[in-house]
């Protein structure tokens, strides 16, 4: 005799077919935007290195600003460190004053 | 402005995900090898070989024209995975078998086995509950996924739960999808946190879960599947999976069931967690907090002596040792085995006054953090008081915090005696908790539990 679960048996009688949920939903589009324009040069520009907090972003970034300051000596490097490694409470009223430092900005580092 | 991110290569999806997210599939991130980066970080000149290898790559990135994409990305469509599924086998053994490769395959099952979500079980789930079943709850970070009562349901009976818990889960999910609750850090952080979830009311006792010795064990069915199922429904809804988009670095402690326990209301000698945040005894709720990795244990159990107070300066002793004073200070769940907290409730305190005690003793001097560079700030002053002028710090609490920046202050370690939340459970003999996060309240919710068809308690 077959068993039977959720659904009806083939033709064999020992074959099980169960039907069953997808336990994932919908997710809803977000809006999409393009990313901003690019430069045509860093000559003459402020280019903001933002220190996300995580250990050791500073090193790197430092390291990338020395690089910078050697290579574009027009541009001027804005050292810009995020208040908290964290990401919650205030700290979205935190990232529209990056675009008050400068030009273009560098983010790092993810981790 | 235009600019440019790094990640490391172990969180470039992570990465690319959130900005698809987000919707801003085009964002330029830059890898950084990982297994050079996490080693070379720790000063400048180990840096400098790393920061050399990406320059003339950030410099692309940041002055090469956009694309049409990257200016203008095509919409993103409506993902929807609500089909039915259909599995064959040559008896059940091999279809459930079947099932459970393919929901592991497809990253819907947390790797133990899974009962089959059949329409049948899954009717029977959501009869546990008045909701309809396309009611939505919320969307569930970090891919917004909507979690209606039916989905929420299918994770339900995937994890073993009845429909009678069906209540409990979706007031809990109320919870989590709250916009007040911060579910993208708690599911996709690097700190591994892991939920706490705290029954309360009589729909505890009605349902059975453990409030006693092994409360946080195994063996218990609605601790175990209520917790589970809530894994499930943030897995699935959510969208998350190691190392794509949850980056709990080691997992998380309890990672199948969460933390998921009732508070013992029968032997507390002060009124109900819930009670004290204002809920009527005959109501039952369901708190979901959080937790960076397991709880501290204090006090002797059943091989050491221990008295109440000592319990209470062991653990003011520890948060104070900490010495950290968060910008936004921090969040403590203080479970109290009932012996413990009858010994201290003998000794006069109340829920209240040991706020209030916890709230003064913890206070740590400025001296001790008005020296070290801290965050990128020159000292933790400094960063106090940055975060008392953007709002981190309640304006409502900033006089106590700028008070205390002075030579002779002391520095709260909460904002207020209510970020202890004291709630008392374990057995007898039993242990103490201390289950912390950085940050005030951000991962704390309380809701109601109603609509039950199934139980004497939740109906309402």
């Amino acid at each position: 005799m077959a068993n039977v679960v959720g659904g009806l048996s083939s033709a064999d009688e020992a074959a099980v077919r169960l039907e069953v949920l997808n336990p994932r939903g919908e997710i809803p589009p977000p809006p999409t935007r393009g990313i901003n324009s690019r430069v045509s040069s860093l000559d003459g520009k402020k280019i903001v290195l933002v220190d996300n907090g995580k250990f050791g972003a500073n090193n790197f970034l430092d390291a990338l600003a020395d690089i910078l300051k050697e290579k574009y000596p027009k541009a001027t490097i804005v050292m810009y460190p995020k208040p908290t490694a964290q990401t919650i409470t205030n700290v979205p009223k935190w990232y529209p004053t990056v675009k008050q430092q400068g030009d273009l900005f560098v983010f790092g580092v993810g981790d | 402005m235009p600019g440019v991110y790094f990640a490391t290569s172990e969180f470039i999806h992570d990465a690319k995900s959130a900005a698809r997210d987000n919707g801003m599939p085009g964002i330029r991130i830059l890898t950084l090898p990982a297994e050079k980066y996490y080693s070379a970080r720790s000063n400048k000149e180990e840096a400098q070989p790393l920061a050399t290898g990406c320059f003339e790559a950030m410099i692309d990135a940041l002055i090469r024209p956009l694309t049409t994409e990257e200016a203008n990305p095509s919409p993103i469509e409506k993902q929807r995975e609500d089909g039915n599924i259909q599995v064959s086998g040559d008896g059940f053994l091999s279809a459930f078998e079947k099932v459970n490769e393919l929901f592991l395959a497809n990253r819907w099952a947390d790797g133990l086995p899974i009962v089959p979500p059949t329409r049948e079980l899954v009717n029977a789930m959501v009869a546990g509950t008045t909701r309809l079943p396309q009611e939505v709850i919320g969307q569930v970070a970090p891919k917004n996924g909507t979690a209606t009562v039916e989905k929420i349901a299918v994770n339900a009976v995937m994890a073993g739960a009845k429909p009678e818990y069906f209540p409990v889960i979706l007031a809990a999910m109320e919870g989590f999808t709250d916009k007040k609750y911060d579910l993208t850090h708690v599911q996709a952080s690097t700190g591994s946190f892991t939920p706490v979830v705290i029954v309360d009311g009589p729909i505890a006792e009605e349902l059975g879960f453990n409030s006693g010795i092994g409360m946080l064990g195994h063996g218990w069915r609605p601790n175990s599947t209520v917790g589970r199922a809530l894994r499930l429904s943030l897995l699935n809804l959510g969208q998350t999976w190691p190392q794509v988009n949850d980056m709990a670095l080691t997992g998380r402690f309890e990672a199948y069931t969460f933390f998921t326990f009732a508070e013992d209301t029968v032997r507390s000698p002060w009124e109900p967690y819930h009670v004290s945040l204002g809920y009527k005894p005959e109501d039952s709720t369901v708190t979901v907090a959080t937790s960076v990795t397991s709880p501290l244990v204090f006090g002797g159990g059943a091989v050491m002596p221990w008295t109440g107070q000592g319990v209470i300066d062991s653990v003011i002793a520890r948060i104070r040792s900490g010495g950290v004073v968060w910008p936004h200070a921090q969040t403590f769940i203080l479970v109290l085995h009932p012996d413990c907290a009858i010994d201290l409730a003998k000794r006069g305190y109340t829920r209240k006054s040991l706020q209030e005690h916890l709230y003064e003793q913890t206070r740590v001097p400025y001296e001790k953090v008005a020296g070290p560079v801290f965050f990128g700030h020159d000292n933790e002053v400094d960063f106090i008081r940055t975060s008392i002028a953007d709002g981190r710090i309640r304006p409502d609490r900033a006089p106590v915090f700028l008070e205390a920046l002075k030579p002779g202050g002391r520095i709260p370690v909460v904002q207020s005696p209510d970020d202890f939340h004291i709630v008392v459970a374990g057995g007898s003999p039993g242990y103490d908790l201390l289950f912390s996060y950085p940050g005030t309240n951000w991962a704390n919710q309380t809701k109601r539990i109603s609509g039950a068809t199934l139980t004497k308690d939740g109906r309402s």
